[in-house]
């Protein structure tokens, strides 16, 4: 019986390069035996002098571990799928065993891999507000392995933020954002570094507390910390991921270095009340869960530099006909910010721009 | 021929209750022109004083901003979209 071995990429030298081959055998030794006799070099990758398969050398049947089954035993029937893992060589980059596993379904993608996996958990992401869209990127980028996750907001868990907020339950209330934050997160992955910023996003601080992350994800709720976000993200050359929502709406976009901001889309907010906010206007539940996974994949496809970031584009979602809608963006040349001649190049008053009170900041 | 609209949701009290609608004009600049007369105060928040569009709205034809045309007196086909845009800050 043949079963397919999936090959992972340091080991597809041995391979003529193909990342999947067949092999004969009715347990996973002898599957094994036999892909060393169809590929010679793949004898001491995977065993070794002894015949032991070597202990960095992982194995999975249908993405589970044969340590959890009869190891090199383990049965295989038709159509069952062999992946071979190994942890990867070099010091403190390597991926340990329980690493190995819990990321395997990621491990065994050619867009990921462990060299992926090693680059998400090496990648600093500071998501701006753990509200509604805050919630379920955190949630997603911690579980992906993101290592170091930053959760800016000052405010404490309201009840009325429960019916979209899921970091945070109904014994949060009253306690600090970025504290439930960090408990969902640890149960999660207690992986993660989250690094708490339990303050109002200022122009005096936001410099400094960007500065320390790859990538920025917006999921704020008000119009000065949006446009602070943008300029801060701008000067320090950091990607934002973008994201707002309202009622069964949402909008979704990427700003990167050199490619236009969001000035160049919004050059002012809308007068004072002109536009309500979610607390005025209402948000379904569970549309920041659908935008706010979109922000976490487009900040994993900018980590892991795969796919195409919605750079220049505009993705509109539109809950109630189920519609996903592009919008095509276009640098500014004259913006402020972002153009060939920028005159803002420190953050400004943010509040005074706006012309609206920044005292819901962050409230998502 | 058709041209169909869709204007954000917080402004369908504009529209009649409808957020997308189609209106049938033979350029896009009689488009636009039709929308405002059937919905004088969808202009209103879109359009300032000096009937400049919004700096938080933008309008789009197509997919690409109408402040890229060169010409607004392009020919709509059946199945054109114009798509009105506002900034929200929800989050």
């Amino acid at each position: 019986m043949a079963i397919e071995v999936q090959i992972p990429g340091p080991l597809r030298n041995y391979t003529g390069q193909q990342s999947r081959v067949q092999a004969e055998g009715s347990t996973v030794g002898e599957v094994l035996q036999n892909l060393q006799a169809q590929y010679p070099g793949l004898g001491s990758q995977l065993y070794e002098a002894d015949g032991s398969v070597r202990r960095f050398i992982n194995l999975f049947v249908n993405g589970e571990d044969i340590r959890g089954q009869n190891g090199l035993d383990t049965q295989l029937k038709s159509g069952d799928k062999l992946g071979i893992l190994p942890a990867m060589a070099g010091g403190s980059q390597s991926l340990s065993p329980d690493q190995v596993q819990r990321y395997h379904r990621h491990l065994i993608m050619p867009e990921v891999g462990s060299r992926g996996q090693r680059r998400l958990a090496n990648a600093k992401v500071l998501i701006v507000g753990a509200g509604g869209l805050g919630s379920p990127a955190a949630m997603y980028l911690a579980a992906a392995g993101v290592g170091k996750i930053g959760i800016a907001d000052f405010d404490v868990v309201d009840v009325s933020n429960l019916q979209r907020q899921i970091l945070h339950g109904s014994e949060d209330v009253g306690r600090p954002k970025v504290d439930s934050a960090r408990d969902t997160i640890a149960r999660i992955n207690p992986t993660v570094e989250v690094v708490a910023h339990n303050e109002p996003l200022t122009s005096q601080n936001a410099r400094e507390i960007i500065r320390d992350y790859d990538i920025v994800v917006n999921g704020t709720d008000n119009f000065p910390t949006r446009y602070l976000v943008n300029d801060v993200c701008q000067f320090e050359g950091k990607p934002l991921v973008d994201g707002s929502i309202m009622r069964f709406d949402g909008q979704l976009t990427v700003y990167a270095p050199g490619h236009g901001c969001y000035r160049d889309l919004f050059p002012a907010p809308p007068p004072p009340g002109a536009v309500p906010s979610c607390a005025e206007a209402g948000v379904l539940g569970v549309l920041p869960g659908i935008v706010g996974s979109l922000q976490a994949l487009e900040a994993i496809k900018l980590i892991l530099g795969v796919g195409e970031p919605m750079v220049g584009r505009m993705l509109l979602f539109d809950g109630l006909s189920m519609e996903f809608r592009e919008l095509k963006l276009r640098k500014d040349p004259n913006c402020p910010v972002c153009g060939e001649h920028p005159t803002i190049t420190e953050p400004i008053d943010y509040v005074q721009f706006c012309g609206v009170p920044q005292q819901t900041a962050l409230i998502g | 021929m058709r041209l169909e609209v869709s204007i954000p949701p917080l402004l369908r009290d504009c529209a009649l209750g409808q957020t997308r609608f189609s209106i049938t004009a033979g350029t896009l600049d009689e488009g636009l022109q039709r929308l405002f007369e059937t919905y004088p105060l969808l202009r209103v928040h879109l359009y300032d004083e000096a009937e400049r569009l919004r700096k938080h709205v933008l309008i789009f034809f197509n997919g690409e901003s109408i402040a890229w045309l060169d010409r607004l007196d392009i020919p709509v086909r059946t199945g054109d979209r114009l798509t009105i845009l506002q900034a929200v800050s929800g989050g």
